[in-house]
């Protein structure tokens, strides 16, 4: 077993597997050996490659969900699910050990984040056998996500209980110090993933490396626990953020306009065909009541606004597009992301490329075109 | 050899148990506020530690607020902290001179400050997580609101303990205290300290209504 020496000149080359082996049988141990005098330069690379490697793996096993490209994809997104929260959340997680008089010197905080993340991500790749056989065995979209969710967060609490057990225990308010640095680390944690979005493609959805950077996680839960109850009034995903490609608000004389185009009678240029589905009495049987070509858009005669058309979609869909973070059907203004979500069933199954057909939130009018018999809420 | 029984203990008389105990309830509620016995700290702030301190509460809400106000909110934002601090301080240091509490005024008000400027290293550690929500969802200003109501919640119980530190150990270096003033300090720090925060949560409370 190695011991945690200074590294010496003679020590310049770090064994990998010897690296590994420490994350995994001393972290604690390996840590303060990094956090020595050199150390972090030394082992940084081990430690990197190691979260690289193994998110890597994970992420290329969710993507084989979906195969293609999106196994790239995921493979290249899923170490940056592990490297990117400490960067944003560990400013925080110092500040708050130094504000209760117990400082954390910066090299200690970044050896064990280091480690921490490392070992989760090692922890992930030995759990991505299993992940495998649970995607391969046939499950649907939901339950790959749900895998994979779960996988993440059972290797991410061993790094966590790691990061924690290195620093110094705080000389009061130790719950509340604790509490604080976990909820700023989960809340970043949580955006991060929604950001990277998606590792488990939808089956006939095409593989995109990343979604616009629109709404939040927190939103998309909210409206998951709506669906759940048999709520389903629809999910706004609207682009949000200073990053986000910002389209601006209809005014007041946008909607006016969208009233009046409601109010004058007029033939839908687009009229996708209405079915009447079978009444349905469970969420399952709702969902799978409703083609694809009623997802696109809900329009009510008082409610015709391009935005509040194109916030509209189908309960469905936003639950399936809630668990890999994608967006809902019309909701998006890019048009082949809509038709791509909007081809896809609520239970991953194609409905075909054409089932929806093109709605552009610029243009009021067309969303006053969409004819009440349409309406997602009328089934 | 026989061994004595022990003398029977005297029975309780059941008038004391019922009568209600004010001193009793009042010292029940102190020790329950009251703070473990660490040293105070007395380190000097140096002037690292004071602009990283205004930095944080200068550079929270620019953040937070970036994407739906401009700089015209930003004082609207910064007034809760530097607010509760002004207006509350001045009644503490009253009360505590009234109360006839031993500790320098001086110290008290440096206590306070220091608990400030160190608060405001917090929100610059904060300012990475509340920008990656402002930059990439419409929550800015709520991750916002949530990082001050938590560094205002941490501000006033580390400053209550730091004031009830400060006068143990003015009475270590003189006189002891007596259980009457620390039970004063005690009750008086926590009182600052819940006005400190309905102070900061009325004027937060506008921050949002304005936003």
């Amino acid at each position: 077993m190695p011991t945690a020496s200074a590294p010496s000149s003679r020590d310049a080359r770090v064994d990998l597997l010897d690296t590994w082996t420490r994350l995994l049988r001393s972290p604690q141990a390996l840590v303060d050996t990094v956090a020595q005098p050199g150390g972090l330069a030394l082992h940084a690379p081990a430690l990197l490659a190691a979260t690289v490697a193994g998110g890597a793996l994970l992420g290329g096993v969710v993507g084989s969900h979906h195969g293609g490209i999106q196994t790239v994809y995921a493979a290249i997104k899923t170490p940056l699910l592990f490297l990117v929260p400490p960067l944003f959340a560990l400013p925080a997680v110092e500040a708050v050990w130094s504000l209760v008089g117990t400082p954390v010197s910066g090299a200690r905080l970044r050896a064990a984040a280091l480690v921490g993340m490392a070992r989760a991500a090692i922890l992930a790749a030995a759990l991505g056998p299993f992940v495998w056989l649970w995607t391969s065995a046939g499950v649907d979209y939901h339950l790959a996500v749900l895998g994979f969710a779960g996988t993440v967060v059972l290797a991410g609490l061993p790094g966590l209980v790691t990061v924690l057990r290195a620093l110094p225990r705080p000389t009061e308010m130790r719950r509340l110090v604790i509490f604080g640095s976990l909820a700023v680390l989960g809340g970043v944690f949580a955006q991060t993933g929604w950001l990277l979005r998606p590792f488990v493609a939808r089956p006939t959805a095409e593989a995109t490396f990343l979604r616009p950077v629109e709404e939040n996680i927190f939103s998309s839960l909210a409206s998951s626990q709506r669906s759940a109850r048999g709520r389903y009034t629809g999910w706004s995903a609207r682009r949000r953020g200073f990053l986000a490609d910002d389209t601006p608000p209809p005014t007041p004389v946008d909607r006016f306009t969208s009233l009046r185009s409601a109010a004058a009678p007029s033939t839908p240029a687009v009229a996708p065909a209405a079915v009447q589905p079978r009444p349905a009495s469970t969420a399952a049987d709702r969902a799978e009541a409703v083609p694809a070509e009623t997802m696109t858009a809900e329009t009510e005669p008082a409610e015709t606004a391009a935005e509040t058309m194109a916030a509209e979609t189908d309960p469905a869909e936003t639950a399936a597009e809630t668990s890999d973070g994608g967006t809902p059907p019309a909701a998006s203004t890019d048009e082949t992301e809509a038709s791509e979500a909007a081809a896809s069933a609520p239970d991953g199954r194609a409905a075909g490329p054409h089932a929806a057909p093109r709605l552009d939130s610029s243009d009021p009018s067309a969303a006053a075109r969409t004819p009440p018999a349409a309406s997602g809420r009328d089934r | 050899m026989t061994v004595a029984p022990p003398p029977a203990a005297p029975s309780p008389d059941p008038t004391v148990a019922l009568e209600p105990d004010p001193d009793l309830l009042v010292r029940s509620l102190a020790e329950w506020v009251d703070v473990d016995p660490v040293e105070a700290e007395l380190s000097p702030l140096d002037s690292r530690d004071l602009a990283l301190g205004l930095a944080g509460y200068l550079a929270l809400p620019v953040v937070g607020l970036l994407d739906v106000a401009g700089p015209g909110l930003l004082p609207t934002a910064i007034a809760p902290p530097i607010a509760a601090m002004l207006l509350s301080v001045p009644s503490l240091v009253v009360g505590h001179q009234y109360l006839g509490l031993s500790a320098s005024p001086r110290d008290l008000m440096a206590d306070v400050g220091r608990v400030f400027v160190q608060t405001g290293r917090l929100a610059l550690g904060l300012v990475p997580a509340v920008g990656l929500y402002a930059a990439t969802t419409g929550l800015g200003p709520a991750a916002l609101a949530l990082a001050l109501t938590g560094i205002g919640l941490a501000s006033v119980e580390l400053a209550r303990r730091r004031l009830i530190r400060r006068e143990r150990a003015t009475h270590a270096a003189g006189p002891p205290t007596t259980p009457g003033q620390r039970l004063r300090m005690v009750l008086l720090a926590t009182a600052w300290a819940a006005l400190a925060l309905l102070i900061a949560a009325r004027l937060g409370a506008t921050l949002l209504h304005a936003l």
